[in-house]
């Protein structure tokens, strides 16, 4: 069974055993005692693709980072390294380095992009200081402006960032307008 | 205008964690797991052609959701029958009583507990917004296609020979 001496328990982190298995789509682990179900796909049982570096003919030509002797072949898209055709690594898409790769796989946070959704930042600072409305005097404004600052930012990957500039836009003019008729009322008042 | 076909559709709705929210997305080539705290989102890919296998197993979740609202509702339940026999009107226990019942009732039916450990060559990676047995077949049922197509050409590759353990020193 391929899978069993790769997998490990997704629940207890122990290695599932050939025990563990009941057919090669799923079982129970033996240490946990937790029922699993597994899914196999073709890349599990596919061969590796054998790569032959080349070597450094001429002494001007870009040399592996890790291999001096090898010639450099690709560049590694997250640190900028030269590969050679051994050190070279396809990983979600992208070319990258043994190093890395093995940073990722110590924090998946490495491996994983990050986006700030202007758009909530705004719509906090236009709807939460609504219950101590005071604070909106100093909130609208700085609302608007991270409507402003974001407008131009790329956003969610995954959409619905704009519609969340557009209304926090919308509240956070509508409380400075507000503020100005009040202050204006105020005054006029006052006189 | 004609409008642009979205490149991400949504997998599953936003499950929440402790001060942030998990969602599962897919596209074309890969799937998108998006961490969210409402300020900021991380991305982390998993190129559909790399998935080995996708390995799901039990969680106690449902368990323990279900003894919390059923402690809830069990003490709520008490305090009502004692404000009942004491011919008074159960107002507050009736209120917490109530919301308590209806969220046992609806973590009974959205069934078992489970985690999905997703695996590639170099990392196995949780989907975190798959925390329910329906619900993770249901995804695995629109990912499975999607994947065997990413997968097509790697069948008519051979098999990797099985590795031999190393012989034993002596």
């Amino acid at each position: 069974m391929i899978a069993s001496s790769a997998l490990s328990c997704p629940k207890c982190q122990r290695t599932l055993d050939e025990l563990s298995w009941h057919d090669s789509s799923g079982g129970r682990c033996r240490q946990c005692n937790a029922e699993f179900v597994f899914v196999e796909f073709p890349a599990l049982t596919r061969a590796p693709t054998r790569v032959t570096p080349k070597a450094v003919v001429v002494s001007e030509h870009a040399t592996c980072f890790f291999h001096a002797q090898n010639e450099a072949e690709s560049v590694c898209e997250s640190c900028g390294r030269m590969l050679c055709a051994v050190c070279t690594v396809e990983f979600s898409g992208r070319r990258l380095c043994p190093s890395c790769i093995a940073l990722a796989r110590k924090s998946p946070k490495a491996a994983s992009t990050h986006r700030v959704l202007y758009g909530g930042i705004a719509l906090s600072l236009a709807i939460l200081p609504l219950f101590l409305w005071p604070f909106t005097a100093v909130t609208a404004p700085l609302s608007l402006g991270f409507v402003i600052f974001g407008w131009r930012k790329p956003g969610s990957l995954v959409g619905g960032g704009r519609a969340r500039l557009i209304i926090a836009g919308m509240l956070a003019l509508m409380e400075i307008a507000a503020w100005i008729v009040v202050l204006a009322f105020g005054f006029t008042r006052h006189r | 205008m004609p409008k642009t076909p979205r490149t991400y559709q949504r997998l599953t709705r936003p499950t929440s964690s402790i001060g942030s929210y998990n969602s599962l997305w897919v596209a074309k080539d890969h799937l998108l797991i998006v961490k969210s705290n409402g300020y900021s989102e991380e991305y982390q890919q998993l190129q559909l052609r790399d998935i080995q296998g996708i390995c799901i197993v039990d969680s106690g979740r449902r368990f323990n959701w279900a003894l919390g609202w059923g402690t809830v509702a069990a003490v709520s339940g008490l305090f009502t029958i004692g404000s009942y026999f004491a011919h008074e009107t159960p107002w507050v226990s009736g209120v917490i009583l109530i919301p308590s019942l209806v969220a046992f009732t609806w973590n009974q039916l959205l069934g078992a507990g489970c985690q999905v450990v997703v695996m590639t060559g170099v990392q196995a990676a949780k989907l975190p917004s798959l925390v329910r047995w329906p619900k993770a077949r249901k995804v695995l049922a629109r990912i499975r296609p999607l994947i065997d197509a990413a997968q097509a050409d790697l069948l008519t590759q051979p098999v990797a020979a099985p590795v031999e353990p190393p012989p034993p020193l002596v």
